[in-house]
C-alpha cells in the first residue's frame, strides 16, 4: 500500500493540499491564494494557461472543458502545467529514479528535465492528477513543498562534494540539514519573494554558484586554540534574475554550529523588512543593498541572539563525519572489457577522478538536461549495478555517479550506450544549458531551448568538446532576462528578446560577453547587442573562430574578449545584426523548432504608421549605441560616473524615441521627457510588461532621481543592465503598439491606446 | 479486484483511462523528422484531429527519444524513428465516455486517423506507409493495471472486443509483452492477414454508427 509507506506528516500535506484544491474547484478559495497554495507545492502553471495560442496565423481560443474555473489569476484550471520536484543538493536513489520515470510516463509526456538548481520537472501536468503524483513521491520520501512560490527552494549543492579532489570538506551533510531545517520553518514562510540557498565546497570552482545565491556558503576551516574548526565563508544578496547581483560577504567566517541559527535569523529579518508589495524589488539582494551589508550584518546578528535555542540547531553536527556515502565493495566487472566505439573521448570530458584512489565519477550527458522515462528507469539499473545510491544532478543539468570503481568504466560506458547515454562533452562547450523558453514556460520571448539544440548540433559536429583550449568556456541561453538559464554566468551568454522590423517581429538574442563560470559565479556578461535567433550559431563560430585564431598562449575566452574590447566583438557581429527584408530571408522571422511565424497579427502597415515607426525605431536605436558605449565606459575607462551618466541617457533617448510616436516635437529637456513619459505612457500602463508590470517603467524614473548619487562601479554596472531592460522594454511597447495600429481602426486616440495594452 | 473496465456508459466512466495505442510504419527512409514539426503545427491551425490540440514539442534532441509531440488536452501524440521504421504513439490523458472496449477502439481510430493524415501529406512526399496489421496497447497507469500476466487476462476481453471492432472480424491475436516488469503492461494485437489504414477507419465508423 501506498499509504504505507508515506510518512504521517507528509500525508497529511499532501491530503490537506487536495483538500484545498476541491475548495478551490467549488469556488471556496480565492484563486490568487490557491495559486501561492499550489505554487508552495511546486505546481506551476505554463505557456498557454491563460487559454489562448498564436497558431502563426491568428489567436485561437483554447476551449479549455473546464472552462472559466481558474488556478490562479488568468490561468485555466485544465490547462496543462508543470511540476517542479525538490531534489536537496541533487541527490537521487534508484528507487527515487524510478518513480520519477513512472510519474513522468504516467501524469506527464514522459520526458524529464534537470533543472539548473538540481531540481526536476515535468511538464504537460494535468492539476487534478498532482495529489496522486505527489503521494507517490512522498513514498520515496520526496516532498515538493516549497519546490516554488515565496519560500525556500531547493538547498543546492556541489555534486561533487565529498569525492572532490579541491573541496575544504564535504558540504553534503551542511545543505542537507539547512534544507530539512527550513523547509516549512515558521520563520521561513512569509516572504515577499523566494529564497535561494547553495553550498560549496571551495571558491576556486562553479559547482556551486555561491554568489549568485540569495544566501551562500563556501566551506572554510580555521584553527582555534590548536584545534581545526570548520564553518563557511558566508554570502548574502546575490542573484541573477533580470539584473544580476554579487552577493555580499556576511562572515569571513562563520563556525558550523552558528550556520542554522544564522539562517534562521536572515529569513526573520528578510520576512519582517523585505519588500512585500512590489514583487520587483522583493528579493532580499534588494534589502542587503537598500540597509547596506554592515546595517543588514548587525539586525541579523541582533535577531540571533534573540531567538530561542533550537536543539535541531547542532543535534546533526556530531554525525557530519559519518561517510554518507561509500561505494559497492568490489568492481562489477571481474574480466575488464576493451572500451566501446568513442571510449577515449568520453572518458576525457566526463570522467572525473575522486580523490579517493580507484574511484571516478561519471557524468551522463543529458541533452538540454532533458531524459526520457525509459532511459531513467534503466540508468537506475546501471546505477544499481556500479555503484550504490550516489547519484547527483548537476546544476549543468546531467547526472552524476559517484563512486564508480576505475576498472569499471569501460563497461559502464558500454551499457550507457547502450541506452542512448554514453554521449561525451559533459560540462564542455556543447553541454549548452536552456531554460524553458518559449517552449513551456509563460513568459518565454525566444526558444533557448531550440538555439541550444541547434548549437548543441553544430558544435558538437566541429568536435569542440575535446578542444581543451575551450575547456572552461560555457554557453548558456535563457529565452527571456529572467536567467533562468544562468546566461549572465557563461562565457558566451544570450537571453531572448523580440524585434518588430518593417511590421514583422523577429526573434533575437542579446549576445553576452564577459561572464566567468569558474569562481562559483564570480563575474558577470554584458550585452555587446542582439542578433537574429537563426544567426547566433554563426556568432558562435566567428567569436570562438577568432579566439582560437587569436589568443594568447594560455589566454582564456573571456581574457581575450576583454584584450580586443566590446566595440571590436561588437563590430565583428554587426553584419549579422542587419535584418533582411522578410521577402529575402523569412527563415529569420521564425523561431527554432518553430513552424509558425514569430509575427502576430496581419501586416499592413500604413503610410503614416511607417513615419512613425522610423521615428520611434530611430530613438530606440540611438538608445542601444548609447548603452553600448556605457560598457565601454566600464570597461575601458572603469569610469563609473560616466557609464551611469550614460546609461541614464539612453533611457531617455529610447523614452523620448516612443514619445515621438505621439508627439514629434517632444523636448531634449529630461524633465520634460520624463513627464511626458509619465503622462503617456506610465499612467496609461502603455510601457507596462504583460507579466512584470511597471517594473521597466520605474527603471528610468529611479535612475534619474539617483542621479547626483556617487556611483561605485557596482551601481554602474546595475544602471548599464537596467538601462539595457529598459530599452528592451520599449521594443516591446513599440511592438504592441504597432499591433495595435494593425488592427481594424479604432475611433479615437484613446481607444487606440487601449487595445494597444489590453 | 481492479475496476479496469466498468461497463456503463457514464460521461466520465472510472477505470483505465490512461493508456496508449502505438502504430508503425513500413520501413522508412527520407523523412526528415523537423517536418513533423512543421506539419503538427498546420494540424493545430485547422484542428485536423479530435481534441483540444494545444502545442508542438520538439524531443528530436533526446536520444532514443520520442520525437516530436502533438500536446493536447486529451491525448499526447507523438512520432519518432523505430530503429529503420517510425511508430506513432497516442497517449490518452483524460477521461472518455464509455465502456473501455469503447475508448480503446476511439483512441484507435484517432491514431489512424492521424496515420492517414500523415501518409496523404505532402510534405512527406508519400514516405510513410503505416502498417496496422499490428499494434500495440500500453496500459499507462501503474496503480490500476500493473504489468502482469493477471492483468493480463483481466484485460484481455475488453482489448478483443475492442480489436474485432477494430478488424472487423475475430481474425486476430493478443499477445502480452513479456518485458522488464517496471515498464508498462503492453499487449500486442495482430491481425491474421495484411489491412490498411483506410479499412480500419471505416470499420471503426460502422461499429460506432451501428
Ligand atoms: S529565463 Fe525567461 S523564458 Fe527562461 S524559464 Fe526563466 S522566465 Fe522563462
Amino acid at each position: 500500500m501506498l499509504a504505507d509507506r508515506i510518512s504521517p506528516a507528509l500525508s497529511e500535506e499532501i491530503d490537506h493540499y487536495e483538500r484545498q484544491l476541491r475548495l478551490r474547484r467549488q469556488g471556496k478559495i480565492d484563486e490568487k491564494i490557491f495559486a501561492e497554495i499550489r505554487l508552495r507545492r511546486g505546481v506551476y502553471g505554463q505557456r498557454y494557461d491563460n487559454g489562448q495560442r498564436h497558431d502563426g496565423e491568428k489567436t485561437q481560443d483554447i476551449p479549455y472543458p473546464s472552462g472559466d474555473l481558474l488556478k490562479g489569476p488568468n490561468t485555466r484550471w485544465d490547462a496543462p502545467g508543470m511540476q517542479r520536484i525538490k531534489i536537496p543538493f541533487g541527490a537521487l536513489t534508484t528507487a527515487q529514479m524510478e518513480v520519477l520515470a513512472d510519474i513522468a510516463e504516467e501524469y506527464s509526456d514522459a520526458i524529464l528535465h534537470l533543472t539548473t538548481r538540481q531540481d526536476i520537472q515535468l511538464h504537460f501536468v494535468s492539476i487534478d492528477d498532482t495529489p496522486d503524483m505527489h503521494r507517490r513521491l512522498a513514498a520515496v520520501g520526496i516532498t515538493t513543498r516549497e519546490a516554488c512560490g515565496n519560500a525556500v527552494r531547493n538547498v543546492t549543492g556541489c555534486p561533487l562534494a565529498g569525492v572532490c579532489r579541491d573541496e575544504v570538506f564535504d558540504v553534503t551533510p551542511y545543505s542537507k540539514a539547512t534544507a530539512e531545517f527550513l523547509l516549512g520553518h515558521r520563520d521561513a514562510q512569509d516572504f515577499g519573494r523566494k529564497f535561494k540557498i547553495a553550498f560549496s565546497g571551495c571558491s576556486a570552482s562553479a559547482c556551486g554558484l555561491v554568489f549568485m545565491h540569495d544566501m551562500g556558503g563556501i566551506a572554510r576551516t580555521r584553527v582555534v586554540d590548536g584545534v581545526e574548526k570548520r564553518g563557511f565563508e558566508l554570502y548574502v544578496g546575490g542573484g541573477l534574475g533580470a539584473i544580476p547581483h554579487q552577493a555580499k560577504l556576511f562572515d569571513e567566517f562563520l563556525p558550523e554550529e552558528h550556520l542554522l541559527p544564522t539562517a534562521q535569523a536572515i529569513a526573520r529579518v528578510f520576512a519582517r523588512l523585505g519588500e512585500k508589495r512590489n514583487r520587483a524589488r522583493a528579493r532580499i539582494k534588494f534589502l542587503v543593498a537598500k540597509l547596506g551589508i554592515d546595517e543588514f550584518r548587525r539586525l541579523v546578528l541582533k535577531e540571533r541572539e534573540t531567538l530561542q535555542e533550537d536543539p535541531k540547531w547542532t543535534s546533526w553536527i556530531s554525525s557530519v563525519n559519518d561517510a554518507s556515502e561509500s561505494p559497492r565493495s568490489y568492481p562489477a566487472t571481474s574480466d575488464p572489457v576493451g572500451p566501446a566505439a568513442g571510449f577515449t573521448g568520453w572518458e576525457k570530458t566526463n570522467v572525473y577522478g575522486q580523490r579517493q584512489a580507484g574511484f571516478a565519477t561519471v557524468s551522463v550527458t543529458l541533452p538540454l538536461g532533458d531524459i526520457t522515462s525509459r532511459q531513467l528507469r534503466q540508468l537506475a539499473t546501471i546505477c544499481r549495478r556500479y555503484v550504490k545510491d550516489t547519484i547527483r544532478i548537476t546544476v549543468e543539468q546531467n547526472f552524476l555517479l559517484r563512486w564508480v570503481h576505475q576498472p569499471d568504466l569501460a563497461v559502464l560506458h558500454r551499457d550507457l550506450s547502450e541506452i542512448g547515454l554514453g554521449e561525451p562533452g559533459a560540462h564542455s562547450i556543447v553541454d549548452v544549458t536552456a531554460c524553458p523558453g518559449t517552449d513551456t514556460c509563460k513568459l518565454g520571448i525566444a526558444s533557448s531551448r531550440g538555439l541550444a539544440a541547434a548549437l548543441r548540433q553544430r558544435l558538437a559536429a566541429k568536435q569542440l568538446q575535446y578542444d581543451e583550449t575551450l575547456k572552461d568556456l560555457r554557453i548558456k541561453v535563457s529565452g527571456c532576462f529572467n536567467s533562468c538559464g544562468q546566461h549572465h554566468l557563461a562565457e558566451i551568454g544570450f537571453y531572448g528578446v523580440g524585434r518588430t522590423i518593417n511590421g514583422y517581429k523577429v526573434p533575437h538574442f542579446r549576445v553576452l560577453l564577459g561572464g566567468r563560470w569558474n569562481a562559483n559565479a564570480k563575474a558577470f556578461g554584458l550585452s555587446i547587442g542582439a542578433v537574429p535567433s537563426k544567426r547566433i550559431p554563426e556568432t558562435v563560430e566567428r567569436l570562438i573562430d577568432r579566439y582560437l585564431r587569436e589568443r594568447q598562449a594560455h589566454e582564456h575566452f573571456s581574457e581575450f574578449m576583454a584584450r580586443i574590447g566590446k566595440k571590436e566583438a561588437k563590430a565583428m557581429l554587426q553584419d549579422l545584426m542587419i535584418v533582411p527584408a522578410h521577402d529575402v530571408d523569412p527563415s529569420l522571422y521564425s523561431d527554432w523548432g518553430d513552424a509558425r511565424q514569430f509575427t502576430i497579427g496581419d501586416i499592413g502597415v500604413g503610410e503614416c504608421a511607417g513615419q512613425v515607426v522610423s521615428l520611434a525605431d530611430f530613438g530606440i536605436a540611438a538608445a542601444e549605441d548609447e548603452v553600448f558605449e556605457a560598457q565601454l565606459f566600464l570597461d575601458e575607462d572603469a569610469s563609473a560616473r560616466r557609464a551611469t551618466g550614460k546609461a541614464l541617457n539612453a533611457m531617455l533617448t529610447a523614452a523620448q524615441g516612443l514619445i515621438k510616436l505621439q508627439n514629434p516635437d517632444i523636448a531634449d529637456d529630461p524633465e520634460v521627457i520624463l513627464r511626458e513619459f509619465r503622462t503617456r505612457f506610465y499612467d496609461t500602463e502603455l510601457f507596462f510588461d504583460p507579466f512584470a508590470g511597471s517594473k521597466f517603467a520605474r527603471l528610468i524614473f529611479q535612475a534619474y532621481d539617483s542621479r547626483s548619487k556617487e556611483p561605485t562601479s557596482e551601481l554602474a554596472r546595475q544602471r548599464v543592465e537596467e538601462a539595457q531592460l529598459f530599452i528592451e522594454a520599449a521594443h516591446a511597447c513599440h511592438g504592441r503598439m504597432l499591433e495595435a495600429q494593425r488592427k481594424p481602426r479604432p475611433a479615437s486616440p484613446d481607444a487606440i491606446l487601449k487595445s494597444a495594452v489590453s | 479486484m481492479i475496476a479496469l473496465a466498468q461497463q456503463t456508459e457514464d460521461y466520465v466512466s472510472p477505470g483505465l483511462q490512461r493508456f496508449c495505442i502505438r502504430f508503425t510504419t513500413l520501413a522508412s527512409t527520407n523523412v526528415d523528422d523537423a517536418k513533423f514539426i512543421d506539419i503538427f503545427h498546420a494540424w493545430i491551425q485547422r484542428q485536423a484531429l479530435p481534441g483540444i490540440l494545444i502545442d508542438v514539442a520538439d524531443y528530436r534532441h533526446v536520444p532514443d527519444g520520442l520525437g516530436v509531440m502533438l500536446v493536447s488536452h486529451d491525448a499526447n501524440l507523438y512520432v519518432a524513428p523505430d530503429g529503420n521504421r517510425y511508430s506513432l504513439t497516442y497517449q490518452r490523458k483524460t477521461a472518455q465516455p464509455g465502456t473501455l472496449p469503447q475508448r480503446i477502439s476511439a483512441a484507435a481510430a484517432v491514431a489512424l486517423t492521424a496515420c492517414q493524415l500523415l501518409e496523404r501529406e505532402q510534405l512527406l512526399h508519400g514516405a510513410l506507409k503505416f502498417d496496422p496489421q499490428q499494434w500495440a496497447f500500453v496500459a499507462n497507469d501503474r496503480l490500476l493495471a500493473p504489468n502482469d500476466e493477471a492483468t493480463f487476462h483481466e484485460l484481455r476481453d475488453d482489448l478483443a472486443l475492442a480489436a474485432a471492432g477494430v478488424y472487423g472480424s475475430d481474425n486476430f491475436h493478443t499477445e502480452y509483452v513479456h518485458q522488464d516488469p517496471r515498464e508498462r503492461l503492453t499487449v500486442n494485437v495482430r491481425a491474421a492477414k495484411p489491412v490498411d489504414v483506410r479499412m480500419l477507419l471505416e470499420n471503426i465508423r460502422k461499429q460506432q454508427h451501428g
